[in-house]
């Protein structure tokens, strides 16, 4: 059975800090234990911290939204702000240190699969995880 | 012929970190080591063994100062965390290979 479960944050770095205790809520509701939370935490975290950085919505706010079945969670995350620029995004260099550029590359571990669309005046970020957890190999 | 010999002792600045080193808490510590650098402390210790939660913006100021460090002459080396919450992004992004990291501040210093 498919159930789905809404968080609305504000698109501030402090409300971010309500994805983890909002996962955990949602685990415990589906009988998963607490195993596992940790990578799904820290990819919606970077899911989020994308869009505070560079969507910086006129709202301020910011949509999640978690579907799950007996094998997969999907997190939607929404805001009204600036178009994604995929090509703004340049890839880490293992060689060469960088600053900034690891949010993307961590999700993209973590999740099964992560695509973005822009509907009207939408960003629309969608992640999937398996269910039982995998951890991702390090 | 002269053989002169000495002991050099390096300043090294202490850095204890606790609780999450999130996207909130990043700009408090980039100012933090920038200030310690301006200041000629050059050669820095980050002792993450308290902190919960590290995400790719805590890793940033991490990041950035190590190799603001380094340009000054010096190095930024941290104490590995010990929650996995906060190990994670060093391992996704593979920063583990990149730090030095020791597992407590003793033997950090002890092989700076």
């Amino acid at each position: 059975m498919t159930k789905t479960v809404d968080l609305r944050l504000d698109a501030t770095y402090l409300a971010l800090r309500e994805i983890g205790p909002w996962l955990r809520c949602l685990f415990d509701a589906n009988g998963w234990g607490p195993d596992g939370i940790g990578p799904i935490e820290l990819a919606i975290h970077e899911l989020a911290t994308n869009s505070v950085d560079h969507a910086n919505p006129a709202d301020g706010v910011l949509n999640l939204s978690a579907e799950t079945n007996d094998d997969s969670l999907v997190v939607l995350l929404t805001d009204r702000g600036r178009e994604f620029d995929e090509s703004s995004v340049t890839a880490p260099d293992a060689n060469q240190p960088q600053v900034r550029g690891y949010g993307l590359m961590i999700i993209e571990q973590v999740a099964t699969s992560v695509s973005y669309s822009r509907e009207d005046d939408t960003n629309c970020w969608t992640a999937q995880f398996p269910i039982p957890i995998q951890h991702p190999s390090t | 012929m002269d053989i002169l010999t000495g002991n050099h002792q390096i300043s090294v600045t202490t850095v204890i970190l606790t609780g999450r080193l999130d996207a909130l808490e990043a700009a408090p510590l980039r100012t933090v080591l920038n200030e310690h650098i301006i200041n000629g402390q050059i050669n820095i210790a980050i002792d993450l063994t308290a902190v919960e939660f590290v995400d790719s913006a805590g890793l940033a100021a991490l990041v950035k100062g190590m190799k603001d460090t380094r340009r000054a002459g010096g190095d930024l080396k941290l104490v590995a965390p010990r929650a996995q919450d906060a190990v994670r992004v060093f391992e996704l992004t593979r920063f583990d290979r990149v730090f030095e990291m020791a597992t407590d501040i003793d033997s950090l210093l002890a092989d700076w």
